[in-house]
């Protein structure tokens, strides 16, 4: 009979607890992650193709043309894009001189014609994008002023080239720091730098 | 005859009644997934709460037995980094939400929201 009762109790206790443990607060947790967008990359800086070095407006990369012609190829349009940008942050540039060489390969009067077409082509391009006529002068000056050996190709491949040469300069603008005489387009303008002309 | 005592059968057998009754009896994880799922409604909101500083909210928060409903949120400050505004900000975006099927227990949530690089 005790047994019997002892086990009543137990019976009723653990129902008891499970019905506290039952009812009980439950925890719990967690953590949700937000990420931020990665920051948009700095655009690569423009590098200018073209800079004014004493009385030259020097270019790093040649015009190239199509083969025995005055066609130029559009590859080089951003050079000459280049050059434009050089004589519209320097106006004291009065004028320049848009020079045709040639190798010593071929005929002296076929040289000769070729690298006065192929001054003019570039003078035109020139024009055409926004530089005015007088500020420009064209010639061809064929195999005359070599710069390199003609006995090899590389020499002879060094000889075909435009020369951009300032033939007259003009005094600098008032505003010095807003059209420097030397320096590539880096310097004249765009986001980074100081404001040309 | 012998009178019988039967009190702790008639205690038990109420709660075992009690336990199977209409209510949901839910283990830790799965009381932590349906509240993810209720607090995951208001994302995009919440996250609109964060400025663009890496930060961290730590709230806790309530889920009512009978009504499955988030109630009083807090702000743990020894935990969180957020300014007060952001925390405030998360705050009023639960505050009241509630779970279709309710437990028959309380949960006592711990949530953290965190911007990171």
């Amino acid at each position: 009979m005790r047994a019997k009762h002892t086990r009543a109790v137990t019976a009723a206790l653990l129902g008891l607890g499970l019905l506290v443990t039952g009812c009980g607060p439950i925890a719990f947790q967690d953590t949700v992650n937000f990420k931020l967008p990665e920051p948009e990359p700095e655009p690569e800086p423009e590098v200018s193709h073209a800079k004014v070095e004493g009385d030259h407006i020097v270019i790093d990369e040649k015009i190239q043309f199509e083969f025995d012609s005055a066609q130029i190829q559009r590859r080089s349009h951003s050079i000459l894009n280049d050059v434009i940008k050089v004589m519209e942050a320097n106006p004291q540039i009065e004028e320049l001189d848009i020079i045709g060489h040639t190798s010593s390969e071929g005929s002296k009067k076929h040289n000769q014609e070729l690298s006065r077409d192929r001054a003019q082509a570039v003078k035109q391009y020139l024009l055409d994008h926004g530089l005015t006529e007088d500020r420009l002068t064209s010639q061809g000056k064929g195999p005359s002023e070599p710069i390199a050996d003609n006995d090899t190709e590389e020499g002879r491949e060094a000889n075909r080239r435009v020369e951009f040469k300032i033939t007259k300069m003009g005094e600098a603008p008032a505003d010095a720091a807003a059209a420097p005489a030397e320096g590539d387009a880096e310097a004249k303008g765009g986001a980074r730098g100081r404001p040309g002309a | 005859m012998t009178k019988t005592n039967r009190l702790p059968q008639l205690i038990t057998c109420g709660a075992l009644a009690l336990m199977t009754s209409a209510c949901i009896a839910r283990g830790p994880d799965d009381y932590r997934q349906v509240t993810r799922s209720l607090v995951d409604t208001k994302q995009a909101e919440i996250e609109s709460c964060f400025g663009e500083q890496p930060a961290s909210v730590v709230v806790t928060f309530t889920v009512e037995k009978k009504t499955g409903k988030i109630s009083n949120p807090t702000i743990d400050s020894a935990k969180s980094d957020a300014p007060d505004e952001v925390g405030e900000c998360v705050v009023a975006k639960i505050d009241g939400l509630a779970l279709a099927q309710p437990d028959m227990r309380d949960g006592a949530a711990t949530f953290t929201w965190k911007l990171s690089n």
